[in-house]
């Protein structure tokens, strides 16, 4: 019966998501059932009651008529989806964690370098010079070390890029991937998708975290850990983008496979996108796609700039209401149907 | 023997399905098997062809779905009855497909003849006898 259930979804993946399409469905899989639990009680192996139960289906052409989808069926003016396979999917996913690994690096390290100056400040002024005010040296060697690693940085990152050129036409021309296969990889990214999450907050934490050392240290007596913990706050928003961007890499990586089939068709409307927060004007779209990331930078800029903490958390019970409010307002609800 | 072509049959495959919810209200797969069974294993209608058939009759008031459990293993499923329309469209398809026959006949009879196919010609004759027999029972 799987065999059959997953003939029925590819056939069916690239349709409209709209109430007739999914009648149709179900009640051709419930003849199929009925037709497959016949012919094995008159003995047929189950590989031959599938055989027989899919060879006698028909073509979906037929029902174009009366379920308003004469284009979707492949007619000559219909979108013809190209047939993406298990293996392509599999080296995609394989190749896009490499890619977003590198691109993590990449944009770690040219956050990273704006440590230099101060790492080579630290290192003379306690190492070399004795204590004695960093000389121009000292700042032309921070500087030097901070193109280095730039350089290094960028070049991860457009070497990365390369390497997804071969993917490319996913995103430029409609492609279309195989029932069975999607719900593979929406079963692995459901295993996944804690722990991505994890590594997004723990990222985001970090960030946060990282204005602590220079306030814990700023009044110290102690001048070296003042000037150190500047150092550690550059590594950890860099250990920190890092970990956001690579995690929401590889989130969008596995969304953008089962959002494949397009979202309004009845292949696309079974996966991800139905558990995606979805609005109905294009705008609105994209502005909240990037909402709690702007909330953060809101609440980290107005905090740096007045340094009255006490205050400026006031942001983030605003900004739920906001977001509740743009919910009510635009939220599209997917798969509503059936 | 070559199997029946779909073009040929199309027209008659609402036919059949109203001659079968004559009978009993059905569902997708009985109407199949009966189909099948009715006529011999020389006609098996596909499932996307019957579904087409079941919503075009369903929109034009010929037949009703309704969902109900079935007796056998309790499974639930969509079974089709006929209303008084379809009942009066059989009558007329009925009437249709013997003066369709008669023309046709003078024809393909004429064009087997030309192979020296006649017993073929009169098989098929027997058969349609054995049609317009039962068709005159429920008349």
């Amino acid at each position: 019966m799987e065999t059959i259930r997953n003939y029925l979804e590819t056939m069916f993946s690239s349709l409209p998501n709209t109430a007739e399409v999914h009648k149709a469905k179900d009640e051709l899989y419930g003849m199929m059932e009925d037709k497959y639990n016949a012919l094995t009680g008159e003995g047929l192996s189950s590989e031959e009651a599938v055989a027989k139960v899919i060879a006698e289906f028909g073509s979906l052409g037929e029902l174009a008529e009366d379920l308003g989808i004469q284009e979707a069926v492949g007619a000559a003016d219909g979108i013809r989806r190209r047939q993406v396979t298990a293996e392509e999917a599999d080296a995609y996913l394989a190749d896009s964690r490499k890619v977003i690994r590198q691109r993590a690096w990449g944009i770690g390290l040219i956050v990273a370098s704006t440590a230099c100056t101060t790492v080579s400040r630290l290192i003379y002024r306690y190492f070399v010079g004795g204590g004695m005010r960093p000389s121009g040296m000292a700042e032309q060697i921070g500087v030097m070390g901070m193109f280095v690693l730039i350089a290094i940085g960028v070049g991860m990152i457009i070497m990365a890029n390369a390497r997804l050129q071969k993917w490319s036409f996913l995103s430029q021309e409609p492609c279309q991937l195989d029932f069975p296969t999607l719900s593979r990889i929406d079963e692995q990214y459901q295993k996944q998708y804690g722990r991505l999450s994890m590594q997004l907050a723990v990222g985001m934490g970090l960030c946060i975290v990282s204005v602590v050392p220079p306030f814990l240290f700023n009044d110290m007596p102690l001048r070296f850990l003042g000037d150190v913990s500047i150092a550690i706050l550059m590594l950890l928003v860099a250990v920190g983008v890092g970990c956001i961007v690579s995690a929401a890499g590889v989130k969008r990586v596995y969304r953008k496979l089962l959002d494949l089939n397009g979202s309004d068709t009845v292949g696309g409307n079974q996966f991800a996108s139905q558990k995606e927060l979805h609005f109905n004007e294009p705008m609105v779209e994209t502005a909240m796609s990037v909402y709690w990331q702007t909330v953060l930078c809101l609440y980290l800029s107005w905090s740096f700039l007045t340094f009255s903490w006490g205050r400026t958390w006031v942001i983030w019970p605003l900004a739920a209401l906001v977001h509740w409010l743009m919910r009510q307002l635009f939220e599209r609800k997917g798969g509503t149907i059936g | 023997m070559a199997g029946i072509s779909s073009d040929v049959i199309r027209g008659y495959n609402d036919t059949m399905i109203l001659r079968i919810l004559l009978d009993a209200p059905s569902y997708g797969y009985e109407i199949s098997k009966e189909i099948t069974r009715r006529s011999d294993g020389k006609y098996r209608i596909k499932e996307t062809t019957l579904y087409s058939a079941f919503t075009r009759l369903e929109r034009n008031g010929l037949t009703e779905s309704y969902s109900d459990v079935g007796k056998e293993n309790g499974k639930r499923r969509t079974y089709y009855r006929l209303t008084e329309a379809g009942r009066q469209y059989y009558r007329e398809k009925c009437e249709e497909w013997q003066l369709t026959k008669d023309v046709v006949e003078r024809f393909v009879v004429d064009c087997s003849a030309v192979d020296g196919g006649m017993h073929e010609a009169t098989d098929d004759r027997e058969m349609e006898d054995a049609d317009r027999r039962t068709d005159g029972e429920e008349d």
